[in-house]
């Protein structure tokens, strides 16, 4: 599956964004950083792809604070049973 | 460097293999919680602090031991939060749910140790765990063999008190345990300078009765049939709840609640009408440790209630407050702690099971589970009552035994998923 991550300095920027996205109708979620986006851990916003297009309009037309957007292809499986 | 790993470098961890922990942190959370549908908005909170676990909260502690206060690390819920918070200390949860650690414990103890105690441990001595690296002090209690042996271990490394828990409920056993609490506040009170009058852990008691309450509302949500949010997600609060600054936390699940019960209110659930309803009792599930209720609820189950130390008994009755003297609030702690906290290290501990069929009743529940970490001597050998009576008042009981590997996942998803049809087929004739 598609998503989108938005990449932060700190955690405190992924607050601030999360709930301006919220304010703004837009859902995300607050989730660990993928590896295939940045070797530190940390905190990011997972984007659904549906919900991008909204996302691009919200950031031409506010100013958000952010690192980077990547693009991933996920893979998660509830039934992998690789845990911690 | 990133801010975090420069925090991790100066606490003297090693980086490298806490990377390791640090690159299978996204893709576990990610299975375990990102695929759920319909989570609850108030999950977020506590997605955020997961996905920081090591970076947030140990940057705070650090912030307010530089203001001169102390971190106590504690393992057990026996030990009263009130008075290190009356001595202005801060509790911290410590690591120990992770396979990840226990190759480092099993270096000092025998193989054949419970994986709570190897991995606690091993946390501590392979410096991959910045809370091990933080606290100040930690404080032990005897409620198992392991443990206390494994303190002594620790004891070489670290500053420990150990608190000793007589394992009967007579009245002179609590009037040990009162007495316990009182040498308590002078431990507390040597290490941080700091006297606790009977205001202060009057305030304390009301600051922890508040979590309490909080996570007993939680609960609560959980009895309707209309469930409102998955057992993954509480577990992962009842966890959250070890490390968290205790006000803020008990604002969010708060906050949370107000969302659940309009959930609940408008029907919405995260689980089809006839999923058979699971209590799960037995042993602690510590961070990241999400196996069984992972298993559980995509297997076609839902938990809806943990009869355990990461559950129930972490919340379970409020202390009682507006003390007029130490020794009223001693045995006021006591009275909660050690009365009611039905750990099977107590001889003998017929309450525990008394408790396992009241919840079973108040949350509806279809069927128990009751999962014991390997090398438990305790719980396994307790399990004998446990089971036999639950049997005879009629409940479906499934036993199992495990650690944090994935080696078993699959046997145990094929005997909980027979579980479940078993139950889902006595439903429907």
């Amino acid at each position: 599956m598609l998503n989108y991550y938005i990449l932060f300095d700190n955690h405190e920027q992924a607050i601030k964004m999360h709930r301006d996205l919220q304010n703004a109708g837009i859902d995300s979620v607050i989730a660990p950083t993928p590896r295939s986006a940045s070797l530190c851990c940390g905190v990011c916003l997972r984007i659904k792809k549906e919900d991008y297009q909204n996302l691009e309009r919200y950031l031409q037309e506010n100013k958000a604070v952010y690192r980077e957007i990547k693009e991933i292809q996920e893979n998660l499986n509830p039934k992998r049973d690789a845990y911690l | 460097m990133d801010k975090n790993h420069q925090m991790w470098s100066d606490l003297g961890m090693d980086l490298d293999k806490h990377d390791l922990l640090c690159a299978a942190l996204p893709g576990a959370f990610g299975d375990v919680f990102l695929t759920q549908e319909n989570r609850p908005k108030g999950m977020d909170y506590f997605n955020m602090v997961t996905a920081d676990i090591h970076g947030i909260r140990p940057a705070e502690l650090i912030a307010a031991q530089k203001e001169g206060r102390k971190v106590i690390g504690t393992f057990c819920v026996f030990v009263p939060d009130e008075v290190i918070i009356a001595a202005n200390g801060i509790v911290t949860g410590l690591c120990g749910g992770s396979q990840f650690w226990v190759p480092e414990g099993e270096k000092v103890l025998p193989a054949n140790t419970c994986p709570l105690i190897k991995a606690s441990v091993g946390a501590r001595l392979g410096k991959t765990c910045p809370y091990f690296r933080i606290a100040d002090m930690f404080v032990g209690e005897t409620t198992c063999d392991g443990k206390k042996k494994a303190y002594e271990i620790l004891s070489e490394d670290v500053k420990m008190h150990i608190m000793h828990l007589p394992h009967g409920k007579r009245p002179q056993d609590a009037a040990a345990w009162d007495k316990e609490i009182l040498d308590f506040v002078k431990v507390m009170e040597d290490f941080t300078g700091n006297k606790v009058d009977i205001d202060k852990l009057n305030q304390a008691i009301h600051i922890v009765n508040e979590k309490r309450k909080a996570l007993q509302r939680l609960y609560n949500c959980r009895k309707n049939t209309c469930v409102p949010i998955s057992g993954r997600d509480v577990l992962l609060i009842m966890q959250i709840a070890f490390f968290d600054d205790p006000e803020r936390l008990t604002a969010q699940v708060n906050t949370l609640c107000d969302e659940l019960e309009k959930r609940i209110e408008e029907g919405i659930s995260v689980s089809p009408k006839n999923a058979p309803r699971i209590l799960l009792t037995g042993t602690p599930m510590a961070i990241p440790n999400w196996k069984m209720h992972n298993i559980v609820e995509t297997s076609g189950g839902i938990v809806v209630c943990e009869e355990n130390c990461t559950g129930t008994r972490y919340f379970t009755h409020t202390v009682k407050e507006n003390n007029k003297t130490m020794e009223e609030a001693a045995s006021a702690l006591t009275e909660r702690y050690f009365n009611n906290i039905h750990c099977a290290c107590f001889t003998p501990n017929p309450e525990r099971i008394d408790d396992i069929l009241r919840l079973a009743k108040e949350y509806q529940v279809d069927g128990i589970l009751n999962v014991n970490l390997k090398f438990c001597n305790l719980y396994a050998t307790e399990n004998y009552f446990v089971e036999r009576r639950l049997k005879e008042e009629g409940y479906k009981v499934l036993s199992l035994e495990t650690d944090y590997e994935d080696s078993d996942a699959e046997q145990l998803r094929t005997r909980v998923s027979a579980f479940l049809e078993m139950i889902e087929a006595n439903k429907t004739n």
